[in-house]
């Protein structure tokens, strides 16, 4: 589930809330958003994934829906100050998709 | 790689059947079929048919449970040990390439159904007294079922080929993706399934086109 605190955290307070134990913040590739979707991929395959799947992405928000659907068990979707950060519950990838 | 994979679904009455089909560079088909209903029968048919000459295979897929056909992990693990053997008969350097995908798919691939156990898949040899086989095993069984695999490493003779064995492997795990709770994964295994499926056809291709050229050379019988 996504949270909408009063104040957007920074990227850097969600990795360290998002770890646990000793999985400590790791390095976070960045694309800008309307890169990746001008080249129709990513780091993390998300926009090809999203693509098949038949879900139309133009906007961050569509992402952030996208990804925050009750039926994407192995995607997490965050907002943050910078954007939008994607973690991937399979591998513990993160992406995070800039304006 | 041109891919022939269509799809179509015929309604009509209280029976429903889907049907894709992929057609091989070789030109042999595989054929997914679906059979929601049949009538005056319990259980529901899901399977590819897979053309070989002089006939068909039916490779039963699992439904209901792991007991009741193959599974995606089991046919990734016979694919994986297929191209294997055909690795260390061959070494082309492409077939180190497929299998690292087919590594990577089986490591993504979640069965659909969390508690179904996957039944171990055994391997046996050519049967004697057929065509001669440079690899280790032709036929993959599980329980009631079995898959033979074309002995030849040209892929010409009787047996399911490499190629289609991958086709059958993606045609399921699109049947899968709109259904399973773990959709990225299969999504991921597919991805990876593609990319091998890529390489073996561009490689079966080569092949072919090297077998016409070498016949091609061959002298006039006058």
């Amino acid at each position: 589930m996504t949270q909408l605190p009063s104040r957007l955290e920074t990227l850097d307070e969600l990795v360290r809330r998002h770890a646990t134990g000793n999985d400590l913040p790791r390095p976070l590739p960045r694309v800008r958003f309307a890169d990746a979707l001008a080249r129709g991929d990513d780091p993390l395959h998300l926009l090809p994934y999203l693509n098949e799947l038949g879900v139309r992405i133009g906007t961050l928000e569509d992402l952030l829906a996208a990804c925050t659907d009750s039926g994407e068990e192995e995607i997490e979707a965050f907002r943050v100050e910078e954007g939008v950060a994607v973690f991937l519950v399979t591998d513990g990838q993160w992406t995070v998709f800039t304006r | 790689m041109e891919t022939r994979t269509k799809a179509t679904a015929a309604m009509g009455g209280y029976s429903r059947d889907n049907v894709a089909w992929h057609t091989t560079s070789a030109g042999r088909t595989v054929v997914l079929i679906s059979t929601d209903l049949l009538p005056g029968r319990p259980l529901r048919l899901w399977g590819a048919v897979v053309e070989i000459p002089d006939g068909g295979v039916f490779i039963r897929l699992a439904i209901l449970g792991p007991y009741d056909g193959w599974s995606v992990s089991q046919l990734l693990a016979v694919g994986l040990a297929r191209f294997e053997a055909e690795l260390a008969h061959s070494g082309e350097p492409v077939l180190a390439e497929i299998v690292s995908h087919m590594e990577r798919a089986a490591a993504v691939h979640r069965e659909p159904q969390a508690g179904w156990a996957v039944p171990p898949v055994s391997f046996e040899p050519a049967p004697p007294g057929g065509v001669a086989s440079p690899f280790p095993w032709t036929v993959a069984r599980t329980g009631p079922f079995s898959i033979p695999l074309c002995p030849d490493a040209e892929a010409r003779q009787r047996g399911v080929v490499p190629e289609q064995l991958l086709a059958v492997i993606e045609l399921a795990l699109t049947s899968w993706l709109p259904v399973t709770p773990w959709r990225r994964s299969c999504w991921e295994a597919r991805r990876e399934v593609r990319a091998a499926l890529t390489l073996e056809a561009a490689r079966a291709t080569a092949r072919w086109a090297a077998h016409v050229a070498d016949c091609d050379g061959e002298p006039e019988m006058g």
